[in-house]
């Protein structure tokens, strides 16, 4: 743990500082410039702040066009009694008594809150720990190097549904492959019979269960980000750490871990977002059921919402974390523009 | 692998080969399945007593053909590759296939270029309203796809100033598809700019070019990497894609993968496993290919925007 | 006149028919009854009509081949497009609801229980149909009907029921010492302790599923005397019937039933029923047909389907309920200009003609939702599956004693009744606090 790469410098394109030839690009830049177009018009694009619209237009005509009116409707949604198929005459605003109602009357939401914490508390931290682990790993590794990486990113790769799918099988009760190979274990030791966990039935277990496949499938994505943080650290540091003496752990607790943070709190906000509304896993494996006991905020708001009909209740389960969330994002957002300074 | 000095080989074992031994069997070990299920015969599937990690049909079929050292296809067909067979040529899942890469292509395309722009704008140029935009643009995640379906539905079906109904067509989901690609690639290529030193690009424009020519004849191409990494991680997110492509989506020939194989693959409650896991291996094996060429540059993308 | 004429003119044929028979005389026209009522059979919709029908993916497959055969033939007959997209059925609800908010989709939606009922409001008055074909064939099973109607108005036309009873492994049973499949609850708890004992306990899911659980629940929950309303309308979930209903299925869950069924889909019971791992579980004939269709072996060797005996729910203090899921056709009123067509194409589909053709090449897994087809032929073409015919009119409503309306059917997807016994059973809640909390869970939703 926390030697050198020797490739890391091949791994990392560097950026090369501007060369002969890169300086004559310019002037041929420059030579070139013809002069029958309109001098303002360049010279309005070189204040920044026009340039800079204009290179936000793209990204700011999709996010406001496709994002901000379903978003809107989303939020609007909420404080309203929308339901399905109801017309807009008769929807009225109802302020916060929505969420009221999630907070006090619902019985199933405070569930859901439990199982979302829960699952996404679980998941980041395990991902956390063995992506940097596999990470470290990966590093070491030279034969066959391509292969293992790529293989490593398979269940990232593969669309969520069907690997769930398979998980499904996997954690069926009578046809679960676990169970049988359990159950084989334990005639050899002559244990006796077992039937198995029941991955999917005990509400517990349900939600372990998600959780688990959650990760399987989310360890490619972290590990694969710390191996790149790994490669930035100064090969120069972990010479010094040893020759202060310390070893294999001091190493990776004083050059690898304080190395990779910038990559750390931005691969967890990141994650941490996109697992409080996973919902294909929940929805495929379980509903939410046992006796919700697996229910995750996007699965709920969607049985809410779409088969109970009530979309403003619905919308007001899926922002409910929102504020939350947003200051994350925004501590995120200030934290990594402090460290560039 | 690399040897750490004084490290002898049974610690090596312990410390590195056994650990990364269990991380690949433990990442593998469903598509190993996956791939045991795809060959097996649905009876074999069902039977809750035999031993579900050996397709006993087809191997001793192969075993057989080894032993007479003679080629029998229709026969492994049967035995083997019935799953397959029936994926490839009585579903029409190469089509989800073409549907499936089209999309996604053409959605990291628009994607890669709404986010190459406004990274840009985001790393080097300071204006009012910079920081505003690049908190905007993470808000957006916080409202779940599952909230977002059906007024996007709505937009969809109705599109404004052009009254056109893109539900149904391809076209329908590469408009919808960036609304999520488009912060990520942001996010990602903002900070590789970042990585770039400005000094790059001021000794060009002290050579006298523009501040565009200067983007794109130098920055770019050292920006290629992160450019590619963010193509990539668009790419699979697209190809993943699942409650979009149900809601909006009707035609069986136009879906895509993901869907498609779980709509005609289960039928009511039968699940068609052998196909099932056949068209998720096929749905995804090609693109780690793909991807095992270019993952030194996906690494080299993320460190870049790591160390911005 | 000829057509090139008549479209000049903007005379559609049935108009041009009509007032030449009216103005010329049958006999001197030439045009007579026959032609009037030939015109009739085929009335012109504009050309290029597309019809789009939205239904499930049938349990039985050869159902699903039939309904597509059909709508290609009245497609053909009546020069429209009839476009059928069969989809599973647990995401029928999302794409309605897309659909109804979005004023575009699917022109014909298929609804299970009386899940239209949410948004009656959107979908068109098709009483008219309905109604005729009750005075025509007879008469609606009653929870069908009531499924299918709201303040007074039928939104939906009944099309099929998918019914629900005990299907038993005999040998199994037999084997543990049953002689008779039991009457009662507490008997079945009884044999059901046998029957676990060696190996085949009794499946039921009690999970997030459309069908399964809420078939189970609703009637084990009636037949102890418990009910979400009155007729009146006031919430009585949370009497000691109920209680009693609870702490009972406690005991029948821990004593006589897999474990595993609290997380079991649709499919899973027959998944393990067909692979001999229960004795027991409540279900629509799908078991037997695939059995009987895959000519699937039991351990000796001999066809399953000769062990399976079809039986009814044992009673409880209250008597033998039964619940069995109405399917119903609803048309969205944003159609519009298709909704002439959509009328048409479900008044023909509901002709015996069709409607017995669909329910036999199905094998008789759905029944009709008019009572007259409980004497149709198709009973005696499937002998072993009459015991679901026989205990058909032995159902009752959602939401029952209360009307099923659009909370009741609220209940039904948010899964209350089902959660409220998966508590239970899962030793998440005692039957008290699950009692409370169900009773909690009604109040909100049908005070609203």
């Amino acid at each position: 743990m926390g030697e050198v790469p020797e490739h890391a410098t091949e791994a990392v394109a560097q950026p090369r500082l501007p060369m002969a030839a890169e300086e004559s690009d310019a002037r041929r830049l420059v030579a070139s410039r013809s002069g029958w177009r309109p001098r303002a018009a360049l010279d309005l694009l070189e204040r920044p702040v026009v340039l800079g619209y204009l290179l936000m237009l793209p990204a700011a005509f999709i996010i406001f066009s496709f994002i901000a009116y379903p978003f809107a409707w989303g939020v609007w949604m909420s404080v309203t009694n929308k339901e399905v198929g109801m017309p807009w005459s008769r929807v009225s605003f109802v302020g916060l008594r929505n969420y009221f109602y999630l907070w006090t009357k619902d019985g199933v939401f405070w569930n859901t809150v439990w199982n979302s914490f829960v699952y996404t508390g679980i998941a980041t931290v395990v991902k956390w720990v063995l992506g940097i682990w596999l990470a470290v790993l990966l590093n070491r590794v030279v034969r066959f190097q391509r292969i293992i990486r790529a293989a490593i990113l398979l269940p990232w790769i593969i669309p969520t549904v069907l690997s769930t799918i398979a998980f499904l099988w996997i954690f069926d009760p009578d046809f679960s492959v676990i169970n049988w190979t359990l159950r084989r274990f334990y005639t050899w030791m002559g244990w006796g019979y077992v039937k198995g966990p029941l991955w999917l039935a005990d509400p517990t277990l349900a939600l372990m269960s998600v959780t688990f496949v959650n990760i399987w499938r989310g360890i490619p994505f972290y590990a694969i980000a710390f191996l790149a943080g790994l490669q930035t650290i100064d090969p120069d540091l972990y010479e010094a750490a040893a020759i202060d003496g310390a070893r294999g752990w001091q190493r990776f607790w004083h050059v690898t871990l304080p190395g990779i943070k910038p990559i750390t709190v931005v691969v967890i906000v990141f994650s941490i977002i996109v697992t409080f509304s996973d919902f294909q896993i929940v929805y495929v494996l379980t509903r939410g059921g046992p006796a919700n006991s697996t229910h995750l905020f996007a699965t709920y708001a969607y049985q809410v919402a779409m088969m109970g009909a009530r979309l403003g209740l619905g919308a007001a389960i899926s922002l409910f974390m929102f504020p939350v969330l947003a200051l994350v994002i925004i501590f995120q957002v200030v934290y990594l523009r402090k460290d560039q300074r | 692998m690399r040897k750490q000095v004084g490290e002898g080989f049974g610690k090596r074992l312990v410390v590195f080969h056994l650990p990364l031994f269990f991380f690949i069997v433990f990442t593998l070990f469903p598509f190993y399945w996956m791939f045991v299920t795809s060959i097996k015969s649905t009876h074999e599937t069902y039977n809750r007593n035999v031993n579900p990690y050996i397709p006993v049909a087809c191997t001793t079929e192969i075993a057989e053909q080894l032993r007479a050292l003679r080629l029998n296809g229709p026969a492994l067909m049967e035995n083997c590759l019935y799953h397959w067979r029936y994926l490839l040529r009585d579903t029409l899942f190469i089509r989800w296939l073409q549907n499936t890469l089209f999309i996604a292509i053409v959605s990291t395309v628009v994607s890669l270029f709404a986010g190459i722009t406004a990274a840009y704008a985001l790393a080097r140029l300071r204006f009012r309203g910079v920081d505003t935009f690049g908190i905007l643009i993470f808000i957006t995640y916080l409202v779940p796809p599952t909230l977002l379906f059906i007024p996007l539905s709505d937009l969809i079906g109705d599109m404004p100033l052009l009254h056109w109904s893109l539900l149904n067509s391809p076209w329908g989901l590469i408009v919808a598809y960036p609304t999520f690609l488009v912060p990520f690639c942001t996010w990602l290529l903002t900070g590789y700019f970042r990585t770039i030193p400005k000094e790059l690009e001021e000794a060009a424009m002290i050579d006298g070019a523009t501040r565009i020519q200067a983007m794109l004849r130098i920055i770019l191409p050292l920006a290629l990497p992160g450019v590619v990494s963010a193509g990539i991680f668009a790419f699979t997110l697209s190809a993943n894609e699942f409650l979009y492509a149900l809601i909006f989506i009707s035609d069986a020939a136009n879906k895509t993968v993901p869907v498609g194989v779980v709509s005609e693959l289960i039928k009511g409650d039968v699940f068609y496993w052998g196909e099932l896991m056949a068209g998720a291996l096929l749905g995804s094996i090609p693109v780690a290919l793909i991807y095992s060429f270019f993952v030194e540059h996906y690494v080299a993308g993320i460190t870049g925007a790591v160390k911005g | 006149m000829s057509d090139e004429a008549r479209k000049q003119l903007g005379i559609s044929r049935r108009d041009f028919v009509k007032t030449v028979g009216l103005a010329t005389g049958m006999a001197a026209s030439g045009l007579g009854i026959e032609g009037i009522l030939a015109a009739r059979k085929a009335p012109a919709y504009a050309p290029g009509t597309s019809l789009h029908f939205l239904l499930w993916k049938n349990f039985s497959p050869p159902a699903d081949v039939e309904i597509l055969r059909q709508g290609a033939e009245w497609g053909k007959q009546n020069n429209v497009n009839v476009r059928i997209e069969q989809i599973n059925a647990n995401d029928i609800p999302a794409r309605a609801a897309a659909a109804v908010e979005n004023n575009q989709g699917p022109d014909i939606i298929q609804f299970f229980h009386n899940w239209q009922n949410q948004y009656a409001d959107a979908l068109v008055d098709v009483t008219d149909i309905a109604s005729a074909l009750e005075s025509k064939y007879g008469g609606y099973i009653d929870y069908a009907k009531a499924h299918a109607m709201l303040n007074g108005r039928f939104n939906a036309v009944p099309h099929t029921i998918v019914p629900n009873i005990y299907v038993v492994r005999k040998s199994y049973i037999k084997a543990a010492g049953t002689t008779e499949w039991p009457k009662t609850w507490e008997e079945l708890r009884r044999e059901g302790k046998k029957w676990k004992a060696a190996g085949h306990p009794i499946g039921q899911t009690v999970g997030h599923t459309f069908g399964d659980a809420v078939d189970f629940t609703y009637p084990y929950l009636w037949s102890f005397g418990a009910a979400e309303r009155d007729e009146k309308g006031r919430v009585i979930i949370g009497s000691k019937q109920t209680l009693e209903a609870l702490k009972f299925f406690k005991a029948l869950w821990d004593d006589a039933m897999d474990p595993a069924g609290a997380g079991w889909d649709d499919s899973s019971n027959n998944r393990a029923f067909l692979s001999g791992a229960i004795a027991a579980t409540n279900n629509a004939p799908s078991i037997y047909l695939t059995a009987s269709n895959q000519v699937i072996l039991d351990d000796k060797g001999d066809p399953l389907v000769n062990d399976i005996a079809h039986v009814r729910n044992p009673a409880g203090p209250a008597g033998v309920f039964h619940y069995h899921y109405s399917q119903q056709l609803a048309i969205p009123k944003y159609s519009r200009k298709n909704i002439d067509a959509a009328k048409d194409f479900i008044r023909w589909l509901m002709d015996k003609d069709q409607l017995s053709k669909y329910l036999r090449r199905g094998q008789a897994y759905q029944a009709a939702a008019l009572k007259v087809y409980m004497k149709d032929a198709m009973w005696d073409m499937f002998p072993a599956l009459k015991p679901y015919r026989d205990h058909l009119l032995e159902g009752q409503h959602v939401g029952w004693r209360g009307a099923p309306d659009t909370k009741a059917a609220r209940v039904v997807q948010n899964y209350v009744l089902i959660d409220m016994l998966a508590n239970v059973a899962t030793g998440k809640m005692s039957p008290e606090e699950s009692l409370k909390w169900g009773e909690g869970q009604l109040k909100a939703i049908y005070g609203e």
